[in-house]
């Protein structure tokens, strides 16, 4: 499974993956300030206060992880088994079922990894400044870094089964555009129930007990297609 | 079936959403020869060979190869095999070597000579240069190169002549009769130019209308049709030969 995986790494640019989350850590981080200024300015209550704005850009990243995972999806799933490159992919001696989960685990490990950390920075730093020279007009507890810190996690698991529901919808219209196109609309419907299940702990389970379950679904039964999947 | 044959099938069948478009095809491929399947256009050439690689299940009927069956045993199949059906894909931004080196690490034969096999399709000076930027013909060599690469028992290959120049295609012909003769492998070759059959096969196999109507030893042929193989497909796609 390991070399498996290590093959999906030498054969895609994964590169183009890290750099692009880079971009988005850094865009998150200018994003919180925005928002902190733009509040001020406009007046805006709703933004006044630190939870709104963490659970937001949560939000926003999750959006952004989304897309990420599904473009991965797009060149590690959907282009590799409905072209011409699966007729590639099927000539080796390999178990194909091994080979669909080597590629969704690297994408899975990739996007949860990469959405955990790319939401640290902008959390660390706007901390640490309105710590020194506050932009918002309220109070940071621990209670607060805490309870975003849960809607993290439970987000970078939510962006996977987002991802992998998108891509499963891609791969029956064997498009990259539905599958970038679902992973967007997804992200609207769960980050609604994200934003009002915020603080309620027993809601944010249920969500991801939901989209984990929809998401281990769609990975046995194309494991299962892949497996008898002919060439015509 | 019998494992004298590298290839064996018995009454083969392959259906698409209920049309069959392979009727019944039985062929036989010995140990250590050159086997030309010689067949026009949509004659069913690639879907057997798809069938014999296992990227399509037969309907019905039985095909074995290197005596084992295409169904229950097809990783172990692929592992001794070679193959190029329809185009050559690789991995686009990779160079030759890596597409080399990655198709050795999913064959399980890490350590094989790349440079050796680049050399013997003439493919030793790409470099790193990206496989999207090969020509048509360096496409096909690699794919020869990728097919025997492994050290296979047998190679399927599927037109490997595409789009190769008249010096490429004598240097190819000379490999696989190297291949045949001095490393025991045999090989299955589909075309649709009848000359290039004639001047590598040892058997041929003719197919039209999704069965092999036909099948002969090349010397036993020539005895009969001294204007050689043209002849002697024209004259089995009009009928004038019946099913073997």
């Amino acid at each position: 499974m390991l070399r498996l995986m290590k093959l999906e790494i030498k054969k895609n640019k994964m590169n183009n993956y890290t750099v692009a989350s880079l971009v988005a850590t850094l865009g998150l981080v200018a994003f919180i300030y925005f928002i902190a200024y733009v509040a001020q300015v406009e007046n805006e209550p709703d933004f006044q206060n630190y939870a709104n704005i963490f659970l937001f850009v949560g939000i926003v990243s999750m959006i952004v992880f989304s897309i990420l995972s599904a473009v991965m999806y797009s060149r590690f799933v959907i282009e590799e088994y409905t072209g011409k490159r699966m007729l590639l992919l099927f000539s080796y001696p390999v178990n194909r079922q091994k080979v669909l989960l080597a590629k969704m685990a690297l994408v899975i490990g990739f996007t949860t990894f990469a959405m955990a950390l790319s939401n640290i920075p902008p959390l660390v730093i706007f901390s640490i400044t309105e710590s020194i020279s506050p932009i918002v007009n309220d109070t940071l507890s621990s209670e607060l870094l805490l309870s975003i810190v849960k809607t993290i996690f439970v987000l970078s698991i939510t962006v996977n089964g987002i991802s992998l529901i998108a891509m499963r919808i891609g791969f029956m219209k064997r498009s990259v555009p539905a599958t970038i196109v679902t992973a967007f609309l997804l992200c609207a419907v769960v980050g609604n129930i994200v934003i009002s299940s915020f603080g309620n702990d027993v809601l944010l389970l249920i969500l991801l007990g939901v989209v984990a379950l929809a998401g281990a679904i769609v990975i046995i039964e194309l494991m299962k297609k892949v497996n008898s999947m002919e060439i015509d | 079936m019998s494992n004298s044959f590298a290839v064996r099938t018995e009454r083969l069948v392959k259906t698409f959403e209920g049309v069959e478009i392979i009727k019944g095809c039985t062929m036989s491929i010995p140990h250590g020869t050159i086997y030309g399947f010689l067949g026009p256009n949509g004659a069913g050439k690639t879907t057997v060979m798809k069938m014999l690689t296992g990227l399509l299940r037969p309907t019905a009927g039985r095909a074995e190869v290197l005596g084992m069956d295409v169904v229950t045993h097809r990783d172990q199949i692929l592992r001794n095999i070679g193959a190029i059906i329809e185009v050559p894909i690789f991995y686009e931004h990779l160079s030759a070597s890596e597409n080399l080196s990655m198709h050795l690490a999913y064959m399980g034969a890490e350590g094989i000579d790349i440079t050796k096999a680049l050399s013997s399709v003439g493919l030793e000076h790409t470099g790193e240069l990206p496989v999207s930027k090969f020509s048509m013909g360096m496409r096909q060599r690699l794919g020869i190169a990728r097919a025997l690469i492994h050290r296979p028992k047998l190679l399927i290959l599927d037109e490997p002549i595409n789009g190769l120049d008249l010096m490429a295609i004598r240097d190819i012909r000379t490999l696989f009769t190297d291949l045949v003769q001095n490393h025991g492998m045999t090989i299955l070759l589909s075309s649709h130019i009848v000359s290039e059959i004639e001047l590598i096969a040892d058997i041929v196999g003719i197919i039209a209308d999704g069965t092999v109507k036909l099948e002969v030893r090349l010397s036993e042929m020539k005895t009969q049709y001294p204007g050689g193989l043209e002849d002697y497909f024209i004259d089995v796609m009009s009928g004038g030969h019946e099913i073997a």
